[in-house]
């Protein structure tokens, strides 16, 4: 799966976890950007991603993310591993 | 939870179209419900919990619960609220933020006492914080439960205690389940506790190291999930918790359903009985798949010993059908089992609505057993309310989904529901007996009825209360400790009753409620079973009342009428029992005047 296939699918997955039907994201987004992206809303998007994609993040991974980026490159980093 | 069946493609477009209808006023109760019956993951859960909170149906019990934890509630929310709509209820949680004292608990004032449930969602970090326990780490931790029942009890409200998984780590081996200062033992020790505490009749077991044990306890531990969000179990398994809570509460508030429905071919044996003949059957020992089948009947049986009534509905001639049922030496479950076998060729859902209707039982008193998938599907299409189980492919796993669907979830057993399938065979006889009566005085008087009045509540009297759809006037749902409590206060009136006839002990029948104002008795609550409709129960009540009332100078007796989705048939109860319309829906009746009403049922006042 490429990074422009990841994109829209990541949309998807957190539309559904922000409860925003409308949401759009981009690469530079971070938790700033969004009303709804707090702490708790921030695990949750990391565990419905894990369950979409299924993959599993390191602890250090889920801490470090900041940037919706930093979540694609990771989940490519995975899915190619 | 594979016995639930993977949510449908167009799940997004249902929540869609329950989202436009409840905007337009619309009860969107039985939609709701009907997608909760499916295996939805946490994103899904939260889904439906939010359709329902946003605009709740009037048609799906409310009840409220809070969660005190020692690990973060936030994630349990939903998947709670979510699973509750599969058991029939619309669960409003609370609780309060993550770190919060539990001293808060012992404030009246605090918002735990809010809520007419509360779960206390403790796991073994709570009450053993150590990786190897001191030498009274037991009776600090009996002592931590215990002032915290102390804050809580009393109040009315039902507590739910978890017992406590044990932890996966050992430190020594098989060793640590004999010493006793491993977290493994001391969890052992404090769950006999819980246990006992369970007994109380406020107190109600959520039996969470079960849960774990049955996933595997390396499965259910996810310490990253546990760090980083204080999360208490591993997070894949957070619609199985909300569905072990959701079927708990949804046995206490009586939504546990009543019926298995049965398929026969591939289904209480392998193979089908109209082409390969009873000989050509896989069914008993001797033979893999024989044996589960095998397993299937014995699970069947054990569930209509405590209660579960079991029907056959099959697509086969009826000669057939009962030839292998009564002559296949395999055979664990009897014609008798059975209150009702249903073979033909019409369609199922068809089918199920005429057993209900026979068995005065709502759809959603059903569960639906059928091997073939598209029967399921058309039985979920057609009669959303029904509980339709998932089946594996591999009838190894058939028992299991029977035994693992918390659909007859039970949390009392009463006298009453092992006697259930006789009850109801009982009045197949009854039946019988009144299509040769030439009227129905005659029938009822040849009944030889009997009944009994008592002052006592009890497990049977909560359950009708709550139980009872059709014959109940007020709709109006009470828990046990709510009722003894209710029965402590002065001014009160209750009444249960038991009916014998000469075909059967009926056992409780009915259960009323009400309350003295001045020198009105104002009737509360009046449920009967459908049992007993139409044998002049009402007329006989109504005279053991009217005697009461009047012993203490009461002069007018008033009832009302609250129509729900189901209760229609009592609609003109209290203008049939000689009432009159005082304002809408409530009735009064003046006892100046009364002459006891006309019954064939004896009243036995020993």
């Amino acid at each position: 799966m490429t990074d422009t296939n990841i994109l829209p699918r990541l949309a998807e997955v957190c539309r559904d976890v922000f409860e925003n039907d409308g949401l759009e994201i981009a690469r530079d987004m971070s938790a700033e950007d969004v009303e709804e992206w707090d702490s708790v809303q921030h695990i949750r998007l990391i565990l419905a991603v894990e369950e979409v994609f299924d993959i599993r993040f390191t602890t250090s991974e889920v801490v470090d993310l900041q940037v919706v980026g930093d979540l694609v490159d990771s989940i490519s980093r995975k899915l190619k591993g | 939870m594979n016995w639930l069946a993977e949510p449908p493609d167009d799940f997004d477009a249902r929540c869609k179209a329950i989202e436009i209808a409840s905007n337009r006023g619309e009860d969107v109760g039985l939609a709701l419900t009907a997608l909760g019956l499916y295996r939805l993951n946490e994103s899904k859960l939260r889904r439906i919990s939010r359709l329902l909170k946003a605009s709740p149906p009037s048609s799906v019990r409310t009840i409220s619960l809070h969660v005190l934890s020692n690990a973060t509630t936030d994630y349990l929310v939903s998947s709670i609220t979510g699973s509750g709509l599969r058991y029939g209820l619309r669960i409003d949680v609370g609780c309060a933020p993550f770190g919060i004292s539990f001293q808060a608990v012992s404030d009246p004032d605090d918002p735990v006492h809010d809520a007419g449930f509360v779960l206390l969602a403790l796991d073994h970090r709570f009450y053993f914080p150590d990786f190897i326990g001191s030498s009274n780490a037991l009776e600090r931790a009996v002592e931590e439960l215990d002032s915290l029942l102390v804050a809580l009890r009393g109040k009315g409200q039902t507590i739910i205690l978890q017992t406590v998984a044990p932890p996966v780590d050992r430190l020594y081996g098989s060793l640590d389940v004999v010493r006793s200062e491993t977290v493994t033992m001391l969890s052992t020790e404090l769950n006999i506790h819980i246990r006992e505490l369970a007994d109380a009749p406020d107190i109600a077991l959520l039996d969470v190291a079960g849960l774990a044990a049955a996933v595997g306890l390396e499965q259910w531990y996810d310490l990253r999930a546990w760090a980083l969000a204080k999360l208490p179990f591993n997070p894949i398994f957070l619609p199985r918790y909300g569905d072990a809570i959701g079927r708990l509460l949804g046995a206490i508030q009586g939504c546990s359903r009543k019926l298995l429905v049965l398929d026969l071919d591939n289904t209480l044996w392998g193979g089908v009985v109209g082409d390969e003949g009873i000989e050509g059957l896989r069914l008993g020992s001797g033979d893999a798949e024989g044996e589960y089948y095998a397993q299937v009947q014995h699970v069947a049986k054990a569930l209509n010993q405590r209660g579960i009534l079991l029907a056959v509905c099959t697509k086969n001639d009826e000669a057939i059908a009962l030839e292998a049922i009564r002559s296949h030496p395999g055979m664990i479950l009897k014609e008798e089992d059975f209150v009702m076998i249903v073979a033909n060729w019409s369609d199922k859902p068809s089918n199920v609505q005429d057993i209900c209707e026979t068995l005065n039982l709502g759809l959603d008193a059903v569960v639906f057993v059928d091997d073939n998938p598209s029967e399921r599907w058309l039985m979920r299409k057609e009669l959303p309310a029904v509980a339709v189980i998932e089946l594996p492919n591999e009838p190894a796993e058939l028992a299991r989904a029977l035994t693992s669907n918390g659909f007859f979830e039970a949390v009392s057993v009463s006298e009453e529901d092992s006697r259930r399938a006789v009850m109801y065979g009982a009045e197949t006889k009854r039946q019988k007996a009144r299509t040769q009566m030439r009227s129905l005085d005659e029938f009822l008087q040849s009944l030889d009825m009997q009944i009994t009045f008592s002052t006592n509540i009890d497990v049977r009297f909560a359950q009708l209360i709550n139980k009872t759809n059709q014959f109940n006037l007020t709709l109006r749902r009470y828990t046990l400790v709510e009722l003894q409590e209710i029965s402590e206060t002065p001014g009160q009136v209750m009444i249960g009753a038991s009916l014998i006839d000469r075909f059967g002990d009926h056992g409780c029948i009915l259960a009323l409620t009400g309350h003295y104002e001045d020198d009105v008795l104002l009737i509360d609550c009046w449920t009967m079973s459908c049992r007993v409709i139409s044998r002049g129960v009402e007329a006989a009540l109504l005279n053991h009342l009217v005697v009461i009332a009047k012993k203490v100078g009461v002069t007018v007796l008033q009832g009302y009428y609250v129509a729900g989705p189901r209760n229609s048939l009592v609609a003109d109860h209290y203008q049939q029992l000689g009432f009159f319309e005082i304002a809408n829906g409530r009735w009064q009746l003046s006892l100046e005047e009364y002459q006891p009403r006309a019954n064939f049922i004896l009243l036995n006042d020993k």
